[in-house]
């Protein structure tokens, strides 16, 4: 560094003025920090599921099927696809969670479907923590890794299968099934296993496919149900598999992205502030450097030398706390999947981010210090240069509290949406106490008969509805034919979220799910044609809905009473039971007669627990972070204020005025201002706020979400803000009683 | 400087009236005038630091109000020095990097032969000599006298070997010992070659100065030639500043 006269300046304006110093690089530090953790977090989780789902040989396009399957009709099908390049039937072995123990806990509340399977001949193999191949011996088994922890299991352990004792070899990542969110978990057994312990559960098929690249999924889907090929399940894609995998920590990224954001937005706004009032403090020496002819864009780059220091130090440190950050925060992601296989890119990603937020900043200290050419050497030396308006000031306190209050307020009101009973509603499933699944079997249109009766005769009902799910064939206006996997049944009790027009009414009216009404183009009061018996049947659409299940691509059709048809794919009830009745003794009753009885809050828990567990977190962790943020940010800006006002504070102790008396004025001018704050930021953190959500839970299929709000929640939140910001107040104006009478007459000693 | 108006607020109340004024190469004249009467305004016009409404100043036969910022501060930087009343003086500076401050910057601009920053301290160290500061080099402001830090200000302007010194005050706060020496060293200056202007209330500095003008309401009323300084007239020719003062009854 060379020791010229300009670095001198530098230093010592540095010394000077500690407290603008320390505050700036720490802006600079907490934006590049957050900015940069984001952008690791999300590098690293985007390249992991990358890798893992490229070493596990993830399929594209994948058929859940329970029943009898053609495997001379499906290889035919797969010869004769140019697009196919792979296909395999993998067999899963679906178990009751009754019959499993893990070590010395049973699987019994588990809402997944558990079940074994074996390893993957070609493709979709599951993998070991270093990403390997599991290669899994006779009477041992791998457990998914998202059990370790959940069910405390540790390598040796004891895993029982009804009777059957198999050791645990290890731990396996699943690309498929690795996320909480998808509904079922793969154990992996060898294949003499497999065959030993069939005769405990029930087996499904996975009809997987590897396509060629670019192949439309859509068209290859549309293909495989016309050629009337095993589909008794749901349908998976590449697509949907990763989109599982990335949400579950995704949710947590995009939070931290969105506080990055506001921290940001908070910090330009300190920075502004600190800078302003540093010019105006120092417009004498402008003035005399514009008077001994020190043009102004030197005089902008003797000021921006010091900040870009600032900057590139802030940005330096933000980066270290940020790496310090990344592992705490993605020791669960990483462990569900791995490290990206290119470990360089989120350091890239992390420098690329810190340069990013570094240039902003200091793109915008060299706005702000264009004020400076807007100063004249006259009027700079006559300290003519305005202190900015008094309500400049105090709206950026109102500015920085409302950022906070919002930024408060949409992990807290995300936590109670997503933990509210409604929000099943957006996983299109009824605001219901029970669901019960009825699966297609050999003996599905007895039991459903069965149960039918039942549940008509059952006192213990408070109010009950039947639902059957097929693939039906439908026409569209301009010709093109389609399958549609529509639920059938009377739409108007345990309604799902509508976003546009309302539930089917009445036979010859239908509903479609957001995504499929987006990709098709339909909207409320457009007609589609649907063949449910022999003939296709004009059918009206009332209505739009959020449905984030089955790929999200669903539609629902009214009607009144359900036959017994053979080809509908599954069935399912949603019960809601009186008072008091008895719990346990319903779900017996109904498990005996074939279907199965989900409590759908627990269903919720299990599905949406991990994400609702750090959702929760970081609600905690970011009104901890906002209230310090109040507190120094309005400290900072009182502290500033009464550094600007000094010579009047002075003249007014001069006159007689007690600090108390100051205080308690300027306490009065901050207390409107920061009240404002909280309200806007309250009103904007349930409006935008809820917009940002929707946006991004539009994308999954969950069209129209709306916040549910706790007040108490929202109340508390405001308080602890509040608080913040009045304590905040109190603190930075204790400065005004080192502010001596005499200043005013002989100037600072 | 021809017919210069120069009017403030939105009244457009004049500060300067149609004023006309010239000085030539190595000529030191002084501003005399009440409080209000436009002598810091006609200072600031002739540096470049503030335009007039209308008129012309006119440096080198150079028309400086249509020069840009840039090119004002450019002229103001290597061709004036500019002497203050309050010294203005960056606080955060020593004495020394005070007055090499504008010689730096000046070398910054320059193409070629760039002065090191040892060269220019030298230099400092040597005008220090000269006006009889050396020594104060690495003190801080506020860790010398008025009269040495006015003459460290002094410093500063000459340090680009400027062709005209403008003064504004640059006795005003300073006490009658050090006002003297001060005025010797623009006397000094001047007899070197400079030009010097130097707005004051004080008659002794003005008798000091070979042409004295005397400023009321925004225009030129008076004028009196003294010729060149000599110590032995010193308070003959202060006599007769306060007589022509007198006379007219300023």
């Amino acid at each position: 560094m060379k020791d010229n006269i300009y670095w001198r300046m530098t230093k010592e304006s540095w010394g000077r003025d500690r407290f603008s110093t320390v505050s700036f690089t720490a802006f600079v530090a907490i934006s590049v920090a957050m900015i940069s953790l984001t952008a690791m977090l999300f590098a690293n989780l985007t390249g992991a599921i990358d890798h893992l789902m490229e070493v596990a040989r993830t399929p594209d396009f994948l058929q859940m099927h329970a029943g009898n399957i053609d495997t001379d009709k499906l290889g035919e099908f797969a010869l004769n696809r140019p697009e196919v390049v792979d296909y395999q039937i993998i067999r899963f072995l679906n178990l009751e969670n009754s019959i499993l123990m893990l070590g010395e806990e049973s699987l019994l509340d588990s809402t997944q479907d558990n079940g074994i399977s074996i390893q993957g001949d070609g493709f979709d193999y599951m993998v070991g923590l270093n990403n390997e191949l599991a290669i899994v011996q006779p009477g041992e088994v791998y457990v998914p890794v998202c059990y370790e922890s959940m069910y405390h299991v540790k390598i040796g352990d004891d895993m029982r299968i009804g009777n059957r004792k198999l050791t645990v070899a290890g731990f396996i990542r699943d690309s498929q099934m690795n996320s909480m969110m998808a509904s079922s978990k793969r154990f992996l057994v060898c294949e003499e296993d497999y065959e030993n312990l069939r005769s405990l559960g029930s087996e499904e098929y996975l009809i997987e496919f590897l396509l060629t690249e670019n192949t439309d999924t859509n068209a290859f889907k549309t293909a495989y149900e016309d050629a009337n090929l095993p589909m008794n399940g749901p349908t998976i894609t590449r697509p949907l598999i990763k989109m599982m995998n990335t949400l579950s920590d995704g949710i947590m990224i995009m939070i931290i992205l969105l506080i990055s954001v506001l921290v940001l937005l908070i910090s330009l706004v300190c920075i502004r502030f600190m800078l302003l009032t540093r010019v105006v403090s120092e417009a004498g020496e402008v003035g005399m450097l514009k008077a001994i002819g020190i043009s102004g864009k030197d005089i902008r780059n003797m000021f921006l030398r010091r900040y870009i220091w600032l900057v590139i130090t802030g940005a330096g440190l933000g980066m270290v706390i940020s790496a310090f950050l990344f592992n705490p925060l993605s020791s669960q992601m990483q462990k569900l999947y791995g490290v990206s296989a290119n470990g360089f890119s989120r350091y890239l990603y992390a420098v690329l981010s810190a340069v990013f937020v570094g240039s902003i900043i200091a793109l915008f200290v060299l706005r702000i210090l264009r004020k400076l050419n807007e100063m004249t050497a006259l009027k700079a030396l006559a300290g003519k240069i305005e202190e900015g308006k008094k309500n400049s000031n105090m709206l950026c306190i109102m500015l920085v509290t409302a950022i906070a209050v919002f930024l408060v307020l949409i992990p807290s009101n995300l936590y109670s949406t997503l933990s509210s009973p409604e929000f099943v509603t957006y996983m299109g499933i009824g605001n219901a106490e029970i669901r019960m699944d009825m699966r297609q079997g050999e003996e599905a249109g007895e039991d459903f008969e069965t149960i039918r009766k039942a549940l008509s005769e059952d006192k213990d009902i408070k109010e009950y509805a039947l639902y059957q799910t097929s693939l039906l064939p439908v026409r569209l206006a301009d010709g093109t034919a389609m399958n549609m996997l529509m639920e059938q049944g009377d739409h108007r009790s345990f309604s799902v979220i509508y976003s546009q027009g309302c539930a089917p009414a009445r036979e010859g009216e239908a509903a479609l799910s957001y995504l499929l009404s987006e990709e098709l183009g339909l909207y409320p009061g457009d007609e589609i044609f649907v063949k449910t018996a022999e003939e296709y049947e004009k059918c009206i659409i009332t209505g739009i809905y959020s449905d984030i299940t089955n790929g999200g691509k669903t539609a629902k059709l009214f009607a009144e009473y359900l036959d017994n048809e053979e080809n509908v794919m599954w069935r399912i009830a949603y019960v809601t039971l009186t008072d008091d009745a008895d719990r346990e003794d319903y779900t017996a009753r109904y498990a005996a007669k074939g279907a199965e009885v989900t409590d759908i809050a627990s269903r919720v828990q299990g599905t949406y627990g991990p994400t609702l567990n750090q959702v929760w977190q970081v609600s905690i962790l970011v009104k901890l972070v906002s209230s310090l943020i109040i507190l120094l940010v309005i400290m900072m800006f009182v502290r500033m204020m009464i550094a600007n006002r000094r010579n009047m504070i002075s003249i007014k102790k001069a006159m007689g005025f007690r600090s108390l008396d100051i205080k308690k004025s300027f306490w009065k001018s901050c207390a409107p201002y920061t009240l404002a704050g909280i309200i806007f930021g309250t009103v904007c953190g349930c409006t935008l706020g809820e917009g940002i959500c929707g946006a991004a839970l539009k994308s999954l299929g969950a069209e129209g979400f709306r916040f549910t709000y706790n007040m108490w929640s929202i109340s508390i939140n405001m308080l602890v803000v509040g608080f913040a910001a009045i304590l905040a107040v109190y603190l930075g104006s204790n400065g005004i009683k080192n502010i001596k009478a005499v200043e005013c007459c002989r100037g600072r000693e | 400087m021809e017919e210069v108006i120069k009017t403030i607020g939105l009244c457009k109340e004049n500060i300067l009236f149609n004023v006309n004024f010239s000085m030539k190469k190595g000529e030191m004249a002084a501003v005399m005038g009440p409080s209000g009467s436009g002598k810091s305004t006609l200072l600031y016009q002739l540096s470049g630091m503030d335009r007039p409404d209308e008129g012309e100043v006119l440096f080198d036969g150079d028309n400086i109000c249509t020069y840009s910022e840039d090119k004002s501060a450019d002229m103001r930087l290597n061709k004036m020095g500019f002497v203050f009343q309050q010294m203005n003086m960056l606080p955060n500076l020593n004495i020394l990097d005070n007055i090499i401050l504008p010689a730096h910057q000046s070398q910054k601009t320059k193409r070629g032969g760039k002065k090191s920053e040892a060269v220019l301290r030298n230099e400092a160290a040597i005008l220090l000599k000269k006006v009889g500061i050396a020594g104060l080099e690495n003190r801080k402001i506020t860790e010398v006298s008025g009269g040495q830090l006015q003459r460290a200000c002094i410093c500063r302007a000459m340090m680009n070997h400027p062709e005209l010194l403008l003064a504004d005050e640059p006795t005003g706060a300073l006490n009658k010992a050090a006002s003297e020496e001060i005025m010797e060293e623009f006397v000094r200056l001047n007899r070197e070659g400079m030009s010097v202007l130097i707005v004051t209330h004080d008659s002794k500095v003005a008798g000091c100065c070979d042409r004295v003008l005397y400023m009321v309401d925004g225009k030129i009323s008076g004028e009196c030639v003294l010729g060149k300084y000599e110590i032995s007239q010193k308070h003959i020719r202060e006599i007769k500043v306060s007589n022509w003062l007198e006379k007219h009854g300023w």
